[in-house]
């Protein structure tokens, strides 16, 4: 029996005034567990992002509530989220968004030092990240815009891990990049994965979502199919059939 | 023309809220110099032409009646390059006047208003349509007498006056408090009414036109004072001038250096908000050159809006400053009493509509100089050739708290915000603390002012025929009694000057010597500023004064200002003026109180009991009390707009530099939100980002401000005349000066930045 580590109930996400008011997200529920790798899948504006962000409490909701750790975030002040969000969730974009002027060292610490004061730790701590995702000292001494978009953004895998959060969210972090980059990008997420790392992934792309155990079909801001894999295994021929087959259902 | 006006305009749309505040400052400044630059021509030009107007004399003398003959007059007539003289009767008195709400002790000279005068004309405008008798005071008196404004009471010798207020005078013999005499006009029945008590009284004004109106002066006070001549008081027109204007003059020289404070502060904005547009704008610029824009025509597309505005909002600060002309002239009115009549001056608005215009094209032509160097490509492709992607102090390796490390950083990657604030807060300080010192010296600590602006003051004087300090020393609350006296006069190369005569000028309250010594023994002279600059006078010189045809050499041991008299006096000691005038004996007592507050008191008591000794007393206490009012409301109305323009300059610049580094670093911002900092801390970092040359530029300000503001001061105070400045530069003023620049740019900042708060961090990086 897995750990519920998010409910969201009844959510509704809209955007603008009166009759110009679009509904992206419609009353949905959904639960997310400890240990998963829960993909979010969809055509283009479904409000695959949308809802990833408001289960991070990162946009807010228009109606509903989320359960995150058992707190309600719905309640929470952008200060309160803030402190929640530095020790529970980690991010990784499309974009990458790196700081600007500084290292990828550097970018990794100031998320780190957020929640832990003790530099040597944190410092040392991510030394081992940056190692594990084949980046070398050389290499994480280096600004953003002085290094490859694949090594920038395991970078951004490594921020977003340094905090041990409870989930790591990822919007389609290999949108920017190249064949090779992006399955070095999704194996680094695999291990912490199978290191116990809860992690949810909004993508379109189907070599991504086969590294993920549960796939969510939105559509119409509504959950329209839900699939569940066993571990992700290489060339692994039965399970990208289940996913084939699961997409070609939900209209993909 | 018209694709610059395109171009032109999107630039213009793009910048909108800072071209605002640009312009603010700019009209706000413009409006200052400009009224600034429009009372010094035209409060000038306007009394020379009221002075023409009213045949004003050029020099005059005041005697007591007893000792005019006819003969007299054409004597003086015949001195050469007088033009015409005329001998008027009048009423000189003592008078003690309610002004203000207190008790002010004026010497006043009462006129038949009705006399036909060809010199010193005097224009009546009619405020009351009472049919009985009564006064047309001068404007001085009618501004600061009691409130009803009716009747103009006063109590001389225990009787009672009081007189049907008609109307002002327009005059320009003597004007206001600094001339020593102020004029008032009664009708022939009030005349008629106050003569009959006061005979003894009456004295006669030789008024005088002449080619060289000082050197008349000084040749009719020669021929005086060798015809045993007592001359009450003497004036001449450009000493009346000067002592009218002091106020008006330092008014203009404080405009001044505000304004252009201001100007430089806008001028800055304008080359911060270019340069930042050409490092927003680069792509779209390296776009324009590939169509076949030339460098030349996107430079003036860039730089139209700031010139345009500011074409326009100097315009509008011209157009404003003539609305603040009438309060600015009211306050100067306060002073001199002289009514400036505010008319267009076109000469003036061009002058500040061409400096301003002059200033933004060459800072902005040098501000967008960078496009010129643009390489298309590289502008296209965003690719800075100047932008410095250094790693400034290393997360891994700088000592403290994450918080402050990114504060550092801000620090760095904002060096342009940093200058601009750091030169905004520079000057701020510095005119804060020019502002605060005159508040301090005014306010507060009063006698500073009083001792750089006015001779001796002592809380009574009183003149006797009988030596009487011994007898007043020992009263309760007198602190000492001294024989000082301001009416003598002494001839040197030809000129008749005042001279004051003094026993020994170390118990004086206020020493007027800014260099060398008083005069301590009987051949010894201390001589004003005026003359030491006309003669060359060094100290050490020897000099010969003379007076009814003895003359004596005395050694000159320094210098002394005398800003009533513009520094055309010589101290000597009782004994020094013995040495000319054998016959003089000191009749006139400096009485010093412990507590001036009873000074009312005091001289009413000593008026009782020594009533057949005492021949006039005055209560300089309360007089000074009641003048002093008049400066404390002044300066306290400068000091509040300063204050307000301060703190509203710090909000603008401010608002320019944070609105920009929220727009230029709203996905950095929104990236930091979302790895969990809070709005506190972000609103910290931005604000301490700027705290380093927030810090560095109000401890520069600080340090030149103690520096160089006793500098100012008597770089300001030379202009009126004085050369000693009394003020004191306390360290605790600047400090909170200082303290207070600092506090307010993170209150005010606080409460800009707040603005990341309404952004969410999902809108932060989608936008």
């Amino acid at each position: 029996m897995k750990d519920k580590i998010i409910t969201a109930k009844g959510l509704v996400k809209s955007f603008g005034v009166g009759n110009a008011k679009q509904t992206i997200i419609n009353n949905l529920d959904l639960d997310i567990y400890s240990k998963d790798f829960t993909i979010i899948m969809g055509s283009s504006g479904a409000g695959k992002s949308t809802l990833m962000y408001l289960l991070s409490g990162m946009d807010k909701v228009t109606k509903g509530n989320i359960v995150f750790k058992n707190k309600d975030i719905c309640k929470m002040n952008n200060d309160e989220l803030a402190v929640f969000r530095r020790k529970n969730c980690g991010f990784v974009f499309q974009q990458i968004y790196m700081l600007d002027k500084m290292s990828l060292m550097d970018n990794v610490l100031t998320s780190g030092l957020l929640v832990n004061n003790n530099k040597k730790d944190i410092i040392s701590k991510a030394k081992k990240l940056f190692e594990s995702v084949n980046i070398p000292e050389a290499t994480y001494k280096k600004n953003m815009n002085q290094v490859s978009g694949g090594e920038c953004q395991r970078a951004g895998i490594v921020r977003a891990a340094i905090n041990d959060p409870t989930v790591i969210f990822a919007d389609e972090p290999t949108g920017a990049l190249n064949s090779e980059n992006s399955t070095a990008v999704l194996d680094v997420l695999t291990n912490l994965n199978n290191n116990g790392q809860s992690i949810i992934m909004v993508t379109h792309d189907k070599k991504s979502a086969l590294r993920g155990n549960r796939i969510i079909y939105l559509k119409d801001g509504k959950i329209f199919g839900e699939l569940s894999l066993n571990i992700y295994k290489e060339n692994d021929e039965e399970r990208t059939k289940k996913l084939d087959d699961f997409l070609k259902e939900m209209g993909w | 023309m018209k694709k610059i006006a395109t171009i032109s305009k999107y630039f213009f749309k793009k910048n909108l809220k800072d071209i605002i505040s640009f312009s603010i400052i700019l009209f706000i400044a413009t409006a200052l110099f400009s009224s600034a630059v429009m009372i010094n021509s035209n409060i000038m030009k306007d009394y020379d032409r009221q002075f023409e107007r009213l045949n004003t004399a050029d020099s005059f003398f005041i005697i007591p009646k007893t000792l005019y003959s006819d003969k007299l007059l054409e004597d003086i007539k015949n001195i050469n390059g007088v033009t015409s003289a005329e001998a008027e009767t009048g009423i000189m008195l003592s008078v003690p006047v309610d002004m203000d709400g207190s008790t002010q002790e004026q010497t006043q000279i009462f006129y038949n208003i009705e006399s036909n005068n060809k010199i010193n004309k005097r224009e009546k405008i009619k405020k009351s349509n009472n049919k009985q008798d009564g006064i047309y005071l001068t404007n001085y008196t009618f501004i600061h007498s009691n409130e009803n404004k009716n009747k103009y009471i006063f109590k001389v010798n225990d009787i009672s006056y009081s007189f049907n207020i008609k109307g002002i005078v327009n005059e320009m013999q003597f004007g206001n408090y600094s001339s020593s005499v102020i004029g008032e006009y009664l009708q022939k029945d009030a005349y008629s009414k106050l003569l009959l008590n006061n005979k003894d009284k009456q004295v006669v004004t030789i008024s005088v036109k002449a080619k060289d109106s000082h050197k008349a002066y000084n040749d009719i006070s020669k021929y005086l004072s060798s015809n045993n001549i007592s001359v009450l008081s003497k004036n001449y027109k450009e000493q009346a001038k000067t002592q009218r204007l002091a106020i008006s003059n330092i008014i203009v020289l404080i405009l001044m250096v505000f304004s252009s404070s201001m100007l430089i502060i806008s001028l800055f904005v304008s080359k911060f908000k270019i340069e930042q547009t050409i490092e927003e704008e680069m792509s779209n610029m390296g776009a324009l050159e590939a169509l076949g824009y030339t460098s030349k025509e996107i430079i003036i597309a860039n730089i139209f809006p700031y010139i345009i505005s500011g074409l326009l909002f100097t315009l509008l600060g011209i157009g404003t400053s003539y609305l603040m002309l009438p309060t600015l002239s009211t306050i100067i009115e306060m002073q001199s009493g002289f009514k400036w009549n505010i008319k267009i001056d076109l000469l003036s608005n061009l002058l500040v509509l061409l400096i301003n215009f002059s200033l933004i094209t060459i800072f902005t032509l040098i501000s967008s100089s960078k496009i010129r160097k643009l390489n298309p490509i590289n502008a296209i492709r965003g690719i800075n050739e100047n932008k410095n992607n250094k790693n400034h102090f290393e997360i891994e390796k700088t000592q403290g708290n994450v918080n402050f490390i990114l504060m550092l950083k801000n620090f760095v990657n904002t060096k342009k915000q940093n200058i601009l604030l750091g030169i905004v807060l520079f000057l701020l300080t510095v005119v804060s603390s020019f502002i605060g010192i005159l508040f301090y010296n005014i306010n507060i600590n009063p006698i500073n002012f009083i001792n750089t602006l006015v001779e001796e003051h002592p809380s009574v004087v009183i003149t006797a025929n009988k030596d009487l300090r011994n007898d007043i020393r020992v009263q309760n609350n007198v602190k000492k009694v001294l024989y000082y006296d301001e009416n003598g006069s002494v001839n040197y190369k030809d000129n008749s000057y005042k001279t004051f005569i003094a026993e020994n000028y170390k118990n004086l309250a206020n020493d007027l010597c800014y260099e060398g010594n008083n005069p301590k023994t009987a051949n010894e002279v201390a001589v004003g500023s005026k003359i030491k600059e006309t003669y060359n006078l060094k100290t050490g010189d020897y000099i010969n004064l003379n007076k009814n045809g003895i003359e004596k050499k005395y050694k000159v041991v320094g210098f002394i200002q005398s800003v009533n008299y513009s520094g055309e006096v010589i101290e000597l000691t009782v004994e020094g003026y013995k040495r000319l005038d054998s016959s003089y004996s000191p009749k006139t007592m400096y009485i010093y109180l412990k507590d001036e507050g009873k000074s009312k008191k005091f001289t009413n008591d000593i008026k009782k009991q020594y009533k057949n000794n005492i021949t006039s007393t005055m209560n300089y206490a309360e007089s000074m009390d009641s003048a002093m009012n008049m400066y404390v409301s002044l300066i306290s109305i400068i000091c509040i707009i300063i204050i307000v323009i301060t703190l509203l300059l710090i909000y603008l610049i401010l608002y320019i530099l944070i609105s920009s580094i929220i727009t230029k670093r709203k996905q950095e911002l929104g990236i930091l939100k979302a790895l969990g900092y809070s709005n506190k801390q972000l609103v910290r970092q931005l604000i301490g980002g700027f705290m380093p040359s927030a810090i560095v530029a109000t401890i520069l300000g600080f340090i030149v401000s103690k520096l160089v503001m006793n500098k100012i001061y008597k770089t300001i105070f030379n202009l009126v005349g004085a050369y000693k400045v009394s003020f004191e530069y306390p360290v605790i003023i600047f400090l909170a000066v200082a303290i207070f620049m600092i506090i307010i740019t993170i209150v005010i900042g606080t409460i800009l930045s707040r603005k990341i708060k309404k952004i969410t961090v999902y809108s932060l990086i989608k936008d």
